[in-house]
Order: structure tokens, then C-alpha cells, then sequence
């Protein structure tokens, strides 16, 4: 059998105080996988996944550049690791997008006329107050509103 | 069936198109539209070959649109590629075609290869140049199709459709549903059929219509012989004393016509009797001036001029009543308008034609733009404003050149002779004007503009006097 060099990972310090709140939201991911899709729009059946990817970025987004409780090393093994969305934590650092549903909402490229998503819409400029945006379910993610 | 393969768009003669072929109703009320266009991308309802589809909004509480048959298969009937209803009239091709007498059905193959063989052969003469008869240019419009178009769009029928969740009461949308959310209306005309449209035939809303038409009522001559007044109901801004004019002297001598514009109405007199039987018989479905279809009534028996105001109403009242003759909604309009207060000036204006069913304008109003005088707007009869009107000329027209001046008028200053007097004339004996400034400005610049007479001042001042209210 030739070598087999398996790249095994070095937890940083610090992973053991978040991890218990990770595993929670992977076992709600998990779940929401596995929904079945009865009575829901197919569409619809997406949004908990769009809302639980949201909900681990923001987690550590927060983590790190808000509450700055973890390390820089520890945040980088998140994202390698796959608990946050890289190019979504990416946007809300800019402004405007602080509160950004997901990627494709913001994307002109997949809309009809080059436009963005009615949810990047602030609540005062829309006519329809109610809305729930066909990519992720989002009820409104200007950064105003 | 052919294959619907894209092989060569043009050997296969598929359609291909700019922009679609629709009627007003279905393009919106919006002056914005943004519309995609997406080529090959349905097939037509009708012949099943591949078109241009066009998808847009047809304002903002409307649901998307989409033309749902090719442009060959529209042309051939002239009708809206969306609605299938014909681009004049706005009239189901069965309707239309009864109406006028048309009958382009033999013409068309209904099934199959024959179908599609006959659209593909059409639609290559069409490109190709050559002049295929279309006998919808040639058709002349006749009284019955008159009658029953429309002549305005009608946008109700760009709602979104009924929520058939709602129906089920399953709905779990909830507001942002956007479906609407009602009880859908069942009934014979429920069941129709796009084919059965397109080709006139058997068509529940078509049939409907035409025994309409079958049994619309023709408009009764009052038994009072002296009455020979018609009432106009439906008018608009645009349309002017000689549209009504130009419409009605072809059935006899007009004695003369007035225009109420506080109601869009208009009242025209004829000399005889007999011509304007003659007028009501010919035009009484049919009156349409500039878009607009005009409801022509028999006017009320001539109210006799009183001195007070109550005795006035009390009597126009009960003579509505007695002759029944007006719609009920002009009717509560004048039963509003006399209980304001009473004009005080309403003795010092003799109106000189007795006027059918307008108490006397109420005086706290005060007619400060022309269109709000009667007097203005209808015939003005030179005996009685002439003295009157030069008398007051010098006294009125100082005054309102001050007060001019005071609003802001702008045209006051160049040649102010020329022109204000034959207005402000009227206003001279109504006494000082009421404190009504922002309106009056506005109106009455829309009113000078269109007369063309207004001197290079107005524009600043014009700016000033808009942004005020």
C-alpha cells in the first residue's frame, strides 16, 4: 500500500467554548435536509436551508468581528471548515449589505431585468409590505429595515 | 406532428417578432413597461408553431402578462395577441363578426398539419410582401358594432387570478398571497375555450353580448311635446362646445348649447321638436366623442326662474322626481349641492338661459375660473352681458388687475388691456373675491395656456405660483 499522508486537522484553542452551538446548528441543518417536502412550495422547501447557512455565518461573523471573542486563527479554521459561507460574511462587510439574506438575492445576473431581489428592498420604498423573497424565504434584508 | 427542433429558425419559418401585438387594456395603464422578450419560446395557443413570447406588467396591482397566441394567427383575425379580442373594437371575434358580417372562417383549416401548413404559407406571403386581402381595413363600422364596443381599456381583467387555495380554504400564503383572495364568480361564462374564441364560435361571452345587443332600448320621447333638450351625460375636460356641435347639427337646427362642466354634462337645445327626436334616435347609443362614449338622455322640463333659492330646489326636486328622467347619480348630486349655503349673490346674476337641472352656482364659490361659470362656458348672450359687462368693466377690471397682481398673475404686466377684461368681465359684478388663492392660480394658467396668448413672462412666475400649494 503506498503512503498514505491523510491531512488531519489542528484544532485551534478556543473551539471547544463554540463548538457545542456549531453541532446544534449542523443537527438543525441536518434536519432541515431531511424535511419532507409535503405541503410546501417547492421553492418553499429550500428556505430552511437558506435561513440555517444565514444563522452559522452570522454566528460567526458576529463572533469575530463583533463580539471579537474569538481568535483570527479560530475563525479561519471556521470558514475552512465549512461553518460559515466565506463570500457571504464577505458582504456584510460592506455597507448596505449588513443584513444580506444570502448571495443570489443581492446576484443582477439571475434576475429579470439586472435588478436585485425584492427583499433588498427597504420596507418604506416597496408597495407590497409583505413579502416573502422566492430564493431564501427572506422577509426583507435592507440594511434600513 | 413536425419535430420543434431549432434545426435553422428561418428555413423552418418559425416567428420571430419586435414587439407584440396587443390592445391597450392589456398592455396597462403604465406608461413604463418593461417587457422580455424571449424568442421561440411557447407555441401559439392556436396553430402550435413556435413564436416571439413577450412577458411585461400591465401596471402595478396587475398580474404578468404574456401573449399566449403568434402574431400570424392575431393578424389573421385582428385581434390582441393576449386577450383575443379584436384591436378596435375590443369585441370577441364572434361578436365582431356578426356585427359586421364578417365571416374569415372558411378560409382556415382548424386541424392538424392542414392548420399549420396554412399559418406557415400565410406568414411567408406576409414577409415576403405580397398583399393578402385583409378585410378588416375594408369594414366599415356599422351602428351595432358602435354600440357595443368599448371604448375605454378595461384593466379589471389584468387582476391576478383567484387564490384556488383560498378557494379550498387552504391558503397558508396569507398576505403575501398573491393571488386574490375571493370567491370565483361561476357561472355559463366560466367555460370558454381559447380555440372556440379565436375562431367565433360558441362562444358563452360573445352570445351574451349579442342578445345584449338584441334588446338594447332605444331612447323614448318624453311625452311633455315642448321639451327638445338632450341631455349629454359622460363629458370630459377635452371635449369642447363645438364637439357637440359638430355631433349633433346634423339632425337639426341647434338652438344652443350648454356645457355644465361641474357635472360632465351638456345640455343641447334644439329649435324643433322634431330634430331633436331625430338626434336622440340616431345617436342614442352611439355618441362617441373623442374616445369617449357620451350618454345621451332626454333633458328635464324647463324649471321656471324664481327669485329665491328654496322654492327653486323644491321644485326641481320634485319635478326630477315626478319626470324621473335623470340618473339617479346627477340627481344626489344636485340634491348636495343646494343644501350649502345659499348664494347671496345669486339675484344679481340673471342667467340668461334657464338652466335644466344646476341650481345657481353657489355663491361662496364664486366662479373664479371660467370653466366654473356657466355663463362662460355655454352661450353667451351678447344683449345681456354686453351693458352690464362694460359697466362693471372699468370698476371690475381695476380690481382685478390689483388682485392679479397681488396672486401673482403673471400676464399682467405687458398687455394687460388686450386681454383680461373679456375674461374678468363677469367676475366684475360678483363683488370681492373669496380668499381662494392656490386653485384659482393654477387653474387659471391651465386655462390661459391652451389659448396661446400668454406673453414670455409666464414661466418664472408660473414656477413661483405651481410650487405654492
Amino acid at each position: 500500500m503506498p503512503k498514505v499522508k491523510t491531512n488531519r486537522v489542528k484544532i485551534p484553542e478556543g473551539w471547544e467554548l463554540i463548538e457545542p452551538i456549531l453541532s446544534e446548528l449542523q443537527a438543525t441543518m441536518r434536519e432541515a435536509e431531511n424535511d419532507p417536502h409535503d405541503g410546501k412550495r417547492k421553492c418553499e422547501a429550500l428556505w430552511p436551508i437558506f435561513k440555517i447557512a444565514h444563522q452559522k455565518s452570522r454566528y460567526i461573523f458576529d463572533l469575530y468581528h463583533r463580539r471579537k471573542e474569538i481568535s483570527k486563527e479560530l475563525y479561519e479554521f471556521c470558514l475552512d471548515q465549512g461553518y460559515a459561507d466565506r463570500n457571504l460574511i464577505a458582504k456584510w462587510k460592506k455597507p448596505g449589505y449588513e443584513r444580506l439574506c444570502c448571495l443570489r438575492c443581492m446576484q443582477p445576473r439571475d434576475h429579470n431585468f439586472q435588478t436585485t431581489c425584492v427583499c433588498r428592498v427597504p420596507k418604506h420604498l416597496r408597495e407590497e409590505k409583505v413579502i416573502e423573497c422566492v430564493h431564501c424565504g427572506c422577509n426583507g434584508c435592507a440594511s434600513g429595515d | 406532428m413536425a419535430h420543434r427542433l431549432l434545426r435553422d429558425a428561418e428555413a423552418d419559418g418559425w416567428e420571430r417578432s419586435d414587439f407584440p401585438i396587443i390592445c391597450e387594456s392589456c398592455l396597462g395603464d403604465n406608461p413604463y413597461v418593461r417587457m422580455t422578450k424571449a424568442d421561440y419560446d411557447k407555441e401559439c395557443k392556436i396553430c402550435t408553431r413556435p413564436f416571439t413570447v413577450f412577458r411585461w406588467r400591465p401596471g402595478r396591482d396587475a398580474r404578468y402578462k404574456k401573449s399566449e397566441i403568434c402574431q400570424t394567427c392575431s393578424k389573421l383575425k385582428n385581434v390582441c395577441q393576449v386577450c383575443l379580442l379584436d384591436l378596435e373594437y375590443g369585441l370577441p371575434v364572434q361578436v365582431r363578426d356578426t356585427a359586421l358580417s364578417i365571416d374569415s372562417n372558411d378560409a382556415i383549416p382548424k386541424s392538424d398539419v392542414n392548420r399549420e401548413y396554412f399559418a406557415e404559407e400565410h406568414d411567408r406571403k406576409t414577409r415576403a410582401g405580397i398583399d393578402y386581402e385583409s378585410s378588416f381595413g375594408k369594414a366599415r363600422p356599422n351602428d351595432t358594432i358602435l354600440k357595443l364596443q368599448r371604448t375605454t381599456p378595461y384593466y379589471k381583467r389584468n387582476r391576478a387570478h383567484v387564490c384556488s387555495f383560498y378557494v379550498r380554504g387552504q391558503c397558508t400564503r396569507g398576505p403575501e398571497c398573491p393571488y386574490r383572495h375571493e370567491m370565483p364568480v361561476e357561472g355559463e361564462l366560466s367555460q370558454q375555450n381559447i380555440k372556440d374564441r379565436y375562431y367565433g364560435v360558441n362562444d358563452p361571452v360573445a352570445m351574451k353580448l349579442l342578445s345584449k345587443a338584441g334588446e338594447m332600448p332605444s331612447l323614448e320621447p318624453p311625452d311633455d311635446e315642448s321639451i327638445r333638450t338632450l341631455y349629454v351625460g359622460g363629458l370630459d375636460a377635452r371635449i369642447t362646445e363645438q364637439d357637440l356641435r359638430d355631433n349633433f347639427y346634423a339632425h337639426g337646427e341647434i338652438e344652443s348649447v350648454k356645457m355644465v362642466l361641474q357635472r360632465a354634462c351638456a345640455f343641447v337645445t334644439y329649435t324643433t321638436r322634431e330634430g331633436a327626436e331625430k338626434a336622440a334616435e340616431e345617436l342614442a347609443n352611439k355618441l362617441v366623442i373623442k374616445g369617449l362614449r357620451m350618454k345621451l338622455l332626454w333633458g328635464r322640463p324647463q324649471a321656471p326662474k324664481l327669485d329665491s333659492e328654496g322654492s327653486d330646489e323644491a321644485k326641481q326636486q320634485a319635478a326630477v322626481t315626478h319626470s324621473g328622467l335623470l340618473p339617479r347619480a346627477v340627481i344626489s348630486q344636485q340634491q348636495n349641492q343646494p343644501l350649502q349655503a345659499p348664494p347671496p349673490g345669486s339675484q344679481t346674476q340673471p342667467p340668461p338661459v334657464p338652466y335644466f337641472n344646476i341650481p345657481p352656482l353657489p355663491q361662496h364659490e364664486r366662479a373664479y375660473y371660467p370653466s366654473m361659470d356657466p355663463q362662460r362656458m355655454g352661450a353667451l348672450i351678447p344683449s345681456q352681458d354686453g351693458p352690464s359687462g362694460s359697466n362693471e368693466n372699468r370698476g371690475g377690471s381695476e380690481q382685478q388687475h390689483q388682485q392679479a397682481q397681488q396672486y401673482g398673475y403673471p400676464s399682467m404686466a405687458p398687455p394687460p388691456g388686450q386681454f383680461y377684461p373679456p375674461y374678468y368681465q363677469q367676475y366684475g359684478y360678483r363683488g370681492p373675491p373669496p380668499p381662494v388663492l392656490p386653485p384659482n392660480q393654477q387653474h387659471h394658467q391651465q386655462y390661459q395656456g391652451p389659448q396661446g396668448r400668454m406673453p414670455a413672462g409666464p414661466p418664472p412666475p408660473a414656477t413661483g405660483t405651481s410650487q405654492q400649494p
